[in-house]
């Protein structure tokens, strides 16, 4: 009795811990939650800079899209608990002279900057910021 | 009464007659040998330059073996020379003075007299239209001593050197400015006094000689030793007017009689004040250095990984060679010069083919040179220069090679993308190398990933720390710094590049960094 007592338990925790942090094959957690940027209206490529946005996760910087032009779509994956979250962006270009990445001013970030978002138990969630001219940023979240 | 007045003026005017010393006159007709006016060594004769042609001949003997002083007064206008022969069935002629000038008065000095006889012709000089004058007469004197420590001239050829001994200063003299029976080539006129000192086969070779020629008002001079083929092995190095000049610890290999060459730079003449020249042999050990090596062909084998050496001036070059043992077997270095005195020793580090790696002067004069961690494989070369220095300081210097063990080495140079270091994680321990050293490592994985980097500085230096996209690019820059570590995290899209700059050089203490995969 004891001893399917303790299957039992080892089974739920089990469970549970999977529910939790899902962990790949190569023992990675796998992610549930996409965010993907990129800027709309570029037509010239004397303006379409090497970019990436920095993010930040219930105001912790949890790390960076990957880099590309800015009319390319850049992506970040991570992993959270099921909750309530803020994701707020920065947008990083490349200066070519100083051979390294600045910080846009605050007059040219995506505006807004930010956006709330639920993380269901199960799924994952795609979040996709487009940027138009006047640096409006349009956001679609979806599950998936 | 008369008679006593008589005899007291007869007595003073003898008196006064005996009181002035005469000077004898040369007895003309004396044009040739055969007709010399003879006269007394230790004395003055005059003489006068009667005609355009005039030709004065003196002859003098010698009792015992002496050194000569001749002097020969000047004569307004005229340009004199005088010419020194020993007696013989073919007088041999021993010196021609004659310093090119009109007016003004010649002057030998040490002319070595063997027991004999001699003559001296004056004469006009070669240089200046001929004049007679037979209102003023020239006057000529010898000075004899018992010889010394003196140069014995005419020493203008090695047949001809005076004997050197260890430890014993000679006394010689820039003087006279020309010898006009110097024909050699491009030292044609160029007044030379040859030394020599023998190196016995009873003691153990190779040994060190450093010779020393004291500085003379007035001369930039120069000491050049040379073998008994007279192959040149080594010369002083560039002086100003009025120093010394030296070699230092020259190594002789071989037993035989070595010669030295003093002589002047531009011409120079002192007369009156003497140079001195000695030299010294001391004992070569394997941690000495062995002159000349001022060539990567003759550089000295570093053994016991230190070497002491000696730098003579800003235009020596000391090379040393490094054997690493087992080739192939590749390894880091430190490489460290520690002067003796207040110069700023500069190092080059070439490859085994001899191509120039790196070429270092971190610190300042009076400052330990550190090049901190030169990785190889194969044997190199070390040369060492100084950028100041001053005869009044010692160019001593030990310049010490240890290999480094530890985990993670970098491997300089690094100094670019296309030379980074390649890693995988883990630890990484790297030098700054050099003023303003940039170091480059190339983290690459087959996906992406977020790495942790624990970042510890030199313990007194700071360096910046940046990571890079995929390009190279720089992505994020942190500073550490003393006490203060930085830590932070940060994605690697693949492959990206770590740069370590330096922004407070510390050559000495390594910076650590310790990369780590970030899974949270």
């Amino acid at each position: 009795m004891k001893t399917l007592f303790l299957i039992l338990t080892s089974l739920i925790i089990f469970f549970q811990g999977c529910t939790t942090t899902p962990v790949s094959r190569n023992g990675s957690k796998i992610s549930n939650l996409v965010f993907s940027g990129h800027d709309t209206g570029i037509d010239n490529p004397e303006r379409d800079r090497r970019s990436y946005y920095r993010i930040f996760l219930d105001k912790v910087e949890t790390g960076r899209t990957t880099t590309g032009l800015e009319s390319q779509v850049k992506t970040y994956r991570g992993n959270l608990d099921t909750n309530r979250h803020l994701l707020r962006i920065e947008k990083w270009v490349l200066d070519e002279k100083k051979g390294r990445y600045i910080k846009l001013n605050n007059i040219s970030q995506p505006k807004p900057n930010f956006i709330y978002f639920n993380v269901p138990e199960k799924g994952t969630v795609i979040i996709k910021m487009k940027t138009s001219r006047g640096n409006h940023a349009d956001y679609t979240v979806t599950e998936n | 009464m008369k008679k006593t007045i008589l005899l007291i003026i007869l007595l003073l005017g003898v008196t006064s007659f005996s009181c002035k010393k005469s000077i004898p006159v040369e007895k003309e007709p004396n044009n040739s040998i055969k007709t010399a006016t003879p006269f007394e060594i230790n004395g003055s004769i005059s003489g006068f330059m009667d005609t355009e042609s005039d030709r004065d001949y003196y002859s003098f003997s010698v009792s015992e073996d002496s050194v000569a002083e001749i002097n020969l007064s000047g004569l307004k206008g005229v340009n004199l020379s005088f010419r020194v022969f020993k007696s013989g069935n073919v007088p041999e002629l021993l010196k021609l003075v004659d310093d090119n000038r009109k007016s003004s008065p010649e002057v030998l000095r040490n002319l070595f007299l063997q027991k004999g006889d001699y003559h001296i012709i004056v004469m006009h000089g070669t240089r200046d239209p001929r004049r007679k004058n037979r209102e003023t007469p020239y006057q000529l004197e010898i000075k004899t001593e018992i010889p010394g420590n003196e140069e014995t001239e005419p020493n203008d050829r090695p047949a001809q050197s005076t004997p050197l001994r260890e430890g014993e200063e000679i006394r010689g003299y820039f003087s006279p400015r020309y010898n006009w029976l110097n024909e050699s080539g491009e030292n044609r006129f160029r007044e030379e006094d040859f030394y020599k000192f023998e190196i016995g086969d009873d003691l153990k070779l190779p040994v060190l000689v450093s010779i020393h020629l004291a500085g003379v008002k007035g001369v930039n001079s120069t000491v050049s030793l040379y073998n008994s083929g007279m192959k040149l092995l080594g010369e002083s190095p560039e002086t100003v007017s009025g120093n010394p000049s030296e070699i230092r610890n020259m190594g002789i290999k071989e037993p035989g009689t070595y010669y030295l060459l003093v002589t002047t730079k531009k011409f120079d003449e002192n007369g009156s004040e003497p140079y001195s020249l000695s030299y010294r042999v001391d004992e070569y050990s394997r941690s000495q250095e062995l002159e000349p090596n001022n060539k990567m062909t003759e550089a000295n084998s570093i053994e016991e990984n230190s070497i002491r050496g000696s730098i003579s001036s800003t235009a020596d070059s000391d090379f040393f060679l490094y054997r690493t043992g087992a080739q192939g077997e590749e390894k880091s270095y430190s490489m460290e010069i520690i002067p003796e005195a207040d110069i700023d020793f500069m190092m080059k580090i070439y490859n085994n083919e001899g191509k120039l790696l790196f070429e270092v002067n971190n610190t300042g004069s009076n400052e330990t040179e550190i090049f901190p961690d030169f990785f190889t494989g194969s044997n190199f070369y070390v040369e060492i220069t100084a950028r100041n220095f001053s005869r009044q300081q010692s160019g001593n210097y030990t310049l010490s090679v240890n290999s480094l063990e530890g985990e993670g080495l970098e491997s300089e140079p690094n100094n670019t993308k296309e030379k980074a270091d390649m890693v995988v994680g883990g630890l990484i321990t790297g030098y700054i190398s050099e003023k303003r050293d940039v170091d480059y490592y190339l983290l690459s994985h087959s996906s992406r990933k977020m790495y942790h980097f624990d970042c510890t500085p030199p313990s007194n230096g700071k360096i910046r720390i940046s990571v890079t996209d995929p390009l190279g690019y720089m992505i994020k820059t942190v500073d550490a710094a003393g006490e203060k570590k930085a830590a932070f995290n940060e994605m690697i899209d693949r492959r990206g590049y770590i740069v370590i700059e330096s922004v407070k050089d510390d050559f000495r203490n390594p910076y650590k960094i310790v990369i780590t995969e970030d899974t949270r």
